[in-house]
């Protein structure tokens, strides 16, 4: 054929690499170590996700993984954890025996202790001599499933032993887990320390939502689509509300959720990044620079709320007993391991304004809490009446405005509600909801957060993971608020019947705005 | 994947030489309704329709159209579509059409949740052939890709592929499945070069290119990627990639099974090559694929440099060729065994022992110490699965149409 076509990419080091394969993602064969690898995160969430990576030929067979820890432990012990990890916890279960062998045998562990600089230049030889073993170059992705406060003493030690340097074209990354700080002034010292032994762009900062298939489908039907950025304004928008709610309690957790509380939790990283994703303009890119760059724009234009207008534009409050789930639970005050004097906040509501061209005067409602009544996350954008109502007669009363919401879990899809008319003689007007469902449109399962996060930080492609500048722009929003709550003890403290949807303080908040939350 | 709920209409909606295209789409949509009644019924939660593309599979025999039928399923299970398939009675020389419409439903994810599709049968005896196009082309979904899925061979030297085709983005094709491969790879070329939309490309002299046009899949090629892969991670390993620009001879040696002795009879080697050419695509798509990647281009015909081994020379400093090689071995007919890459500086390998799904990429550099191992797991896709993964991509592949003319140059002479 003689046909006119698109002009291949530019010429790459590697001219076998790239093809038109939606399924391939060009990943370097690298070494991918696990701090922490004792942890449940390693056993519920990373080593599935590779397993699924692997039995889907997205790692390149020389890749080799290995998990770091304290506790002395024989390579085979080790992956039977795994192993087990994965017929728990994988999506794709029981584990296929033969992809499983051949991961297993490129998975390996490392007796090290993260904090000592010692243990660095067994690790180093350790790490060598597997990758000579395995045929795998000295690409490195350091996972730090560990405690934030081993972090920074971690990064050092790398840096000190040489294992983050890059040569020959090789290179080395780190995934840090959040939190990253507690506030705006210990995550400028964390970005302080972090970016002393590391360059910014060897540092991804993972935040696991960004990973969720329609957390990255909001760029998509943003910016792929061109119905809905028209009418994405101050012009057509009402308000936007955005949800994270959970039915659980603090499950295990309590020692360190009662030091963090739901905003430092959830609603600084989470929900401020689903904000941003929002409310960016489009990237003059699709690279990571030029989301993060708009992504941080938004985040330095909330508002900030000062400390006389915390009480009437956020609410906190703690869950009280009730029942959930058809069992009755406890409150917060009488959950095991919580101080009966705690005033950390279970639910948090937020009244945020973005102060830009595009959002000037929408508000923006963020909640998230424990122990409400359905788990459900979804960001829902309202939009305003029509100018003029056509439908004026009490048959119309059910007109209700368009809301397009975005459900990231469960059920992850997108739908919209707008108005119709009922069949019949009268115009008699009902919503109706139009549904886009991942779960029953497309059979496949949509990968699990860390496969795509992982993948993406092997590709170097670090679009989906946190900058810098956008954590400390998110706590310079969040850092006030909760400065001042800590100032107002249980002043403003409210709490909520277990199995609701919150505290009273929350309804009046929105309702302060002639606005009401959704049924979510 | 189990197909749970399947209601199928009991009306036939043929009406001589003729379809009832409005009676088709109205019984769909009852279709749709019931299946959201009986959902709800049975407690299991709202039916939700959804549709990426329309999918066309036209066919001619009772055993293909079941296999066709199968693979649809499990491809509307990851691709949510339309699919029409469309059975034709060659020996029936009447004008008959008819068609049946159902919504399958099927319980898909470790979710297990109801993933429906509509599927609509189109029976026509041969009379009724040029009825096939017009018809399919009015129950087409409006604004979403129309594929033609051709997995019948016979159907490629009939008018009806390329009728279909003209309402089309793509045509699917599976080389591997074909008796002659090259040819039914060269009419499918052919079609694409006829297509309309490719002639309006090609007569804007749409230098920059455009991502528009009507393409050829082919599944084979597709399945192939996992060889691809594995070319690109060799050529990552230690010293390997100074070899990639000295590379002069490529040899690959491919699975051969029914056809043993006539590989074996040196006195018929032509004849054998020809009796064989199904055996051959699958090496030839590859070989294919590495030389345009690396630019060669083509300096001779093939040419069958001892028995059963078929050869091309390509242009370029230092003799260098491409070499398919047959060998008798227990897995698929034409499955890619070893690949040996040879330049001045070293040799590389990709090895598989016949029916293993791991093999292993090894490189030998001479300023090296020692050779490099490592293993490689390949992916093997099932019929619906490279079906699939065919349909996500966009129509026209640029490294497939550049790796066509040489691997149609090996096709056998």
């Amino acid at each position: 054929m003689t046909l006119a076509l698109r002009d291949a990419p530019a010429a790459e080091a590697n001219p076998f690499r790239g093809s038109q394969d939606g399924n391939s993602h060009k990943v370097d064969a690298c070494s991918i170590v696990i701090f922490g690898a004792s942890g449940d995160l390693t056993k519920r969430k990373l080593l599935p996700a590779l397993y699924n990576l692997s039995l889907d030929g997205f790692l390149p067979s020389p890749t080799s993984i290995v998990g770091v820890a304290r506790k002395p432990l024989p390579d085979d012990d080790f992956r039977a954890q795994m192993k087990e990890g994965i017929q728990q916890f994988s999506r794709r279960r029981p584990a296929n025996e033969a992809a499983w062998n051949e991961l297993a045998s490129r998975l390996h562990y490392i007796s090290a202790d993260f904090s000592d600089a010692g243990s660095y230049e067994k690790l180093r030889a350790d790490l060598e001599s597997v990758e000579k073993r395995n045929g795998t170059p000295p690409n490195r992705l350091f996972y730090l499933a560990i405690p934030p406060e081993f972090i920074a003493v971690a990064i050092s030690n790398l840096t000190k032993s040489g294992l983050l340097a890059r040569s020959n074209g090789n290179w080395s990354r780190v995934i840090v887990e959040k939190p990253f700080g507690i506030d705006l002034e210990s995550a400028r010292q964390l970005n302080r320390q972090l970016q002393q032994y590391a360059t910014e762009k060897q540092i991804y900062r993972i935040d696991h939502y960004l990973g969720k298939e329609t957390v990255q489908n909001l760029l998509v039907f943003r910016f792929a689509n061109g119905i809905f950025e028209p009418i994405w304004n101050q012009k057509y928008v009402d308000h936007v509300q955005i949800t994270v709610a959970e039915t659980v309690g603090v499950e295990g957790r309590a020692g360190y959720f009662d030091k963090a509380g739901v905003t430092r939790d959830i609603i600084q990283n989470h929900v401020l990044q689903l904000l941003s994703l929002v409310a960016m303009e489009p990237p003059v890119a699709f690279d990571a620079d030029a989301v993060r760059d708009e992504k941080v724009k938004v985040l330095r234009s909330l508002r900030p709320i000062r400390e006389s207008e915390v009480q009437i534009l956020t609410s906190r409050a703690q869950y009280a007993g009730g029942a959930s789930g058809g069992k009755t639970v406890p409150g917060y005050l009488q959950e095991p391991g919580i101080p009966p004097e705690s005033t950390t906040e279970t639910y948090a509501a937020i009244h945020c304004a973005v102060d830009n061209w595009r959002w000037s005067g929408v508000p923006f409602f963020l909640r998230s809490g424990k122990r409400l009544a359905r788990r459900a996350t979804e960001i829902a954008i309202q939009f305003k009446a029509p100018p003029h109502l056509l439908f004026r007669g009490p048959a119309q009363a059910r007109m209700e405005p368009n809301v397009l919401t975005l459900r990231i879990q469960p059920d992850e899809g997108i739908s919209i509600k707008f108005t119709s008319k009922v069949p019949g003689p009268a115009p008699v007007l009902q919503p109706v909801r139009m549904d886009f469902l991942y779960g029953t449109s497309f059979g496949v399962e949509p990968p699990e957060a860390y496969e795509r996060l992982l993948l993406d930080a092997a590709a170097g492609d670090s679009t989906l993971f946190t900058r810098a500048d956008e954590v400390e722009a998110a706590w310079s929003f969040i850092t006030p608020i909760l400065d001042t709550w800590k100032s107002l003890g249980i002043a403003d403290l409210d709490t909520y019947g277990s199995g609701t949807w919150g505290p009273r303080s929350a309804d009046d908040l929105i309702a302060r705005s002639g606005r009401a939350w959704r049924r979510v | 994947m189990s197909v749970d709920t399947e209601i199928p209409a009991n009306a036939r909606f043929g009406s001589g030489a003729t379809l009832e295209i409005t009676q088709i789409e109205r019984e769909l949509q009852r279709l749709w309704k019931d299946a959201a009644e009986n959902s709800t019924k049975s407690g299991g939660g709202p039916v939700v329709r959804a549709c990426s593309m329309s999918l066309v599979a036209p066919c001619s025999n009772d055993l293909q159209f079941e296999h066709v039928a199968t693979v649809v399923e499990q491809t509307a299970l990851r691709q949510p579509c339309r699919a029409i398939l469309v059975k034709i009675d060659l020996d029936n020389k009447k004008e008959e059409i008819d068609a049946t419409v159902s919504t399958v439903c099927a319980l898909g994810g470790p979710d297990q949740k109801r993933v429906c599709h509509e599927q609509i049968q189109i029976f026509a005896a041969a009379g009724s052939v040029k009825s096939i196009a017009p018809s399919v082309l009015a129950l087409l979904v409006p604004d979403v890709p129309a594929y033609v899925w051709a997995p019948c061979e016979k159907l490629l030297a009939t008018p009806i592929l390329p009728e279909l085709s003209l309402s089309a983005d793509a045509i699917l094709l599976d080389s591997h499945r074909y008796s002659e491969p090259f040819r039914a790879l060269e009419r499918a070329n052919a079609i694409a070069s006829a297509h309309p939309a490719n002639r309006a490309l090609e007569n804007l002299n749409n230098a920059a290119g455009s991502s528009g046009g009507f393409g050829v899949l082919d599944l084979e090629w597709v399945r192939l990627q996992t060889y691809f892969d594995a070319t690109a991670t060799l050529f990552e390993q230690q010293g390997a990639r100074a070899m990639i620009h000295d590379l002069r001879t490529l040899r690959i040696e491919f699975a051969a099974r029914e056809v043993t002795a006539a590989i074996n009879n040196t006195a018929d080697a032509k004849n054998a090559a020809r009796t064989t050419s199904r055996d051959w695509i699958t090496p030839a798509l590859y070989a294919g694929w590495f030389a345009s990647r690396l630019g060669w281009t083509l300096g001779g015909e093939r040419a069958m440099t001892s028995p059963g081994l078929a050869e091309l020379q390509f242009e370029g400093a230092g003799g260098r060729r491409v070499t398919l090689v047959p060998r008798i071995a227990n897995d698929r007919a034409g499955a890619i065994l070893n690949i040996e890459f040879s330049s001045s500086v070293g040799r590389a390998r990709i090895a598989r022992a016949p029916g293993a799904e791991t093999g292993d990429l090894s490189v030998e550099v001479s300023r090296l110490s020692g050779p490099a191992n490592i293993s490689y797991r390949f992916q093997t896709l099932d019929d619906a699965e490279a079906l699939s993964r065919a349909l996500t991509r966009a129509p026209r592949d640029i490294y497939y149409e550049r790796a066509m003319p040489i691997s149609m140059a090996f096709a056998p002479k």
